[in-house]
C-alpha cells in the first residue's frame, strides 16, 4: 500500500468518540441491563393477565373450570351465555345474554337466569312484532323491498355491582327505529335468599322521601352549574317513587336511582341518573 | 445475563471503532452518534439471535451497518421534500469540519457500498470472509466491490505505485 493510504489510514483509527458522547454511551449501557428486568417481567404478568380475560370472557368453560380453583370463586360470576345474531327477512338482532354462575346456591342461580332468559324473550318478542309491523307499514305506503332497510337491534347487558352478597346488573335494548322503543332493564339480587332487593329495602320506608329530597337538591344543582341541562320541573316536583322504582349499585357503593327517558326530561338528557348517598 | 456482561464489554471496548465507522459513512458527529446508540438497543432487544459468542463481532458490525445505511436511506427521502440546495452546502461544511480528522475524504466520495467495503477490508484490517458475512453477500462480490473502489480512487490520482 502507498504513502496515502497509509496516512489516511492512521487518522481514520486516531478517531475517537468524542467524551461527552463516550461518558453518555457508557452510562447508557449500565442503565440498559438494569431496565431489563423490570420490563420482562410486566411483559409476563400481563400476558397472564390477557389470557385470563379474554379466557374468561370467551369462554364459558375456561371461566367454570376456574371457579373450581379454591380461592378465585368469588372473581368469576357473569358470563356471556349467549351471542348470536338473529338475521331474518324483517329483523337484524345482536344478542349478548348474561348468566351468572358459582353461587353456591343452585336454586338462586337457576332462579336469576331465568329471570334474564324471560326479560330477553320477552324483549325480543317485542321486539319482532315492532320489526314485522315496521316491515308492514312500509309496504303498505308504498316502500319498495329494496329499499326497505332492517332495524337493528343490539341486546347486552351491564354489571354494575357483584360481590358474595349482592348483585346488580341491567339488560339493555336499542335499537335504530327510535329511541323510544329502547329500554334498560334493572335488576338487584340477593343471592343468599334469590330475592330481588327492592328500594325500600336498603332506604327504609321513608323512601320516598328521600330520593324526591335528594333529587330535587341535585337537579337544581345541575341546572345552576350547566345550561345545557333541562328537566321538566313539574314531573321532578311531584316525584312518585314506587318501591319498584330502578335503580342499580354502583361499584362504590352507593345507590344509584335512574328514571326512564322522558319521564322527567328531555330526550336528549338521556337516563337521568342521580347517586343517592346512604350516609344519612 | 452472562451473554449480556460480553456484549456490554465488547461494546464499551470498541465503541470508537463503532463510532468512526458511522462518522465516515454519515459526515456529522450527532448523526453519527445516533447511529451507534441505535445499534446498541437493537442488539440489546435481539440478544436472544445471538447465540454464538465468538461471533460477536460480525454480529453487531451487521446491527451497526444496517442502522448506518438506514441512516442514510432516511436523508434521501427527506431530500426529495426539503430544498436540495441548502442541504447540499451544509453537507458541504461538515466533509470541511472532517477535514481536520482525516484525509479520508476522498474514501467519503466513494458510492456508499464500495466505501463499506474499503473501510471494513483495509481501515479495519478484516478478512474478505468476514466483510462477506457482516454484510451479507457472497466473497466475490466483497472483493469485485474492492477492485471496482481501488480502481475509483487510482483514477483520483491517490495510487502512483
Amino acid at each position: 500500500m502507498n504513502k496515502w493510504f497509509n496516512q489516511s489510514k492512521e487518522s481514520y483509527q486516531k478517531i475517537k468518540m468524542p467524551e461527552e458522547y463516550a461518558v453518555k454511551y457508557e452510562q447508557f449501557l449500565h442503565s440498559n441491563i438494569k431496565r431489563q428486568y423490570p420490563k420482562q417481567i410486566f411483559k409476563l404478568v400481563f400476558s397472564f393477565l390477557l389470557v385470563f380475560v379474554l379466557g374468561v370472557n370467551v369462554s364459558p368453560t375456561f371461566a367454570k373450570s376456574l371457579s373450581n380453583v379454591p380461592g378465585i370463586n368469588a372473581l368469576v360470576e357473569f358470563f356471556t351465555f349467549r351471542s348470536e345474531v338473529i338475521d331474518n327477512d324483517y329483523s337484524h338482532a345482536i344478542i349478548n345474554s348474561p348468566h351468572i354462575d358459582n353461587i353456591n346456591n343452585k336454586s338462586v342461580e337457576t332462579k336469576i337466569n331465568n329471570i334474564i332468559d324471560q326479560t330477553i324473550d320477552t324483549m325480543l318478542k317485542e321486539q319482532k312484532q315492532l320489526d314485522k309491523e315496521y316491515e308492514e307499514s312500509f309496504k303498505a305506503t308504498g316502500g319498495k323491498q329494496e329499499d326497505y332497510n332492517k332495524i337493528e337491534t343490539m341486546i347486552d347487558y351491564h354489571i354494575h355491582f357483584i360481590n358474595n352478597k349482592i348483585v346488580s346488573f341491567d339488560l339493555e335494548k336499542s335499537q335504530t327505529l327510535a329511541s323510544a322503543y329502547n329500554e334498560r332493564v334493572y335488576f338487584n339480587f340477593n343471592i343468599d335468599t334469590g330475592k330481588e332487593i327492592t328500594i325500600d329495602k336498603i332506604l327504609g320506608k321513608n323512601f320516598e322521601a328521600i330520593i324526591k329530597e335528594e333529587v330535587i337538591k341535585q337537579v337544581n344543582e345541575q341546572l345552576e352549574q350547566d345550561l345545557n341541562k333541562t328537566y321538566f320541573m313539574d314531573n321532578v316536583n311531584n316525584l312518585k317513587i314506587t318501591p319498584d322504582q330502578s335503580f342499580y349499585i354502583n361499584e362504590n357503593n352507593q345507590i344509584v336511582v335512574v328514571f326512564s327517558k322522558y319521564e322527567i326530561a328531555p330526550g336528549y338528557m338521556g337516563l337521568p341518573e342521580f347517586i343517592i348517598s346512604l350516609e344519612k | 445475563m452472562d451473554k449480556k456482561a460480553v456484549l456490554i464489554d465488547y461494546l464499551i471496548n470498541n465503541k470508537d471503532k463503532f463510532y468512526r465507522i458511522a462518522l465516515m459513512h454519515v459526515h456529522n458527529e450527532a448523526d453519527a452518534y445516533d447511529i451507534v446508540s441505535e445499534a446498541t438497543v437493537k442488539a440489546f432487544t435481539k440478544i436472544y439471535l445471538l447465540r454464538n459468542l465468538d461471533a460477536i463481532n460480525s454480529w453487531f458490525y451487521r446491527i451497526l451497518i444496517r442502522c448506518i445505511y438506514d441512516n442514510t436511506n432516511q436523508k434521501k427521502r427527506i431530500y426529495l421534500f426539503e430544498d436540495h440546495e441548502e442541504e447540499n452546502i451544509e453537507d458541504k461544511k461538515d466533509i470541511k469540519i472532517n477535514d481536520q480528522i482525516a484525509l479520508s475524504t476522498e474514501i467519503q466520495k466513494l458510492p456508499q457500498k464500495y466505501q463499506t467495503v474499503i473501510l471494513l477490508k483495509y481501515y479495519e484490517n478484516m478478512t474478505f470472509e468476514e466483510v462477506s458475512t457482516i454484510l451479507k453477500i457472497p466473497e466475490s462480490t466483497v472483493k469485485s466491490r474492492t477492485k471496482k473502489a481501488l480502481e475509483i480512487l487510482r483514477k483520483e490520482g491517490l495510487f502512483n505505485e
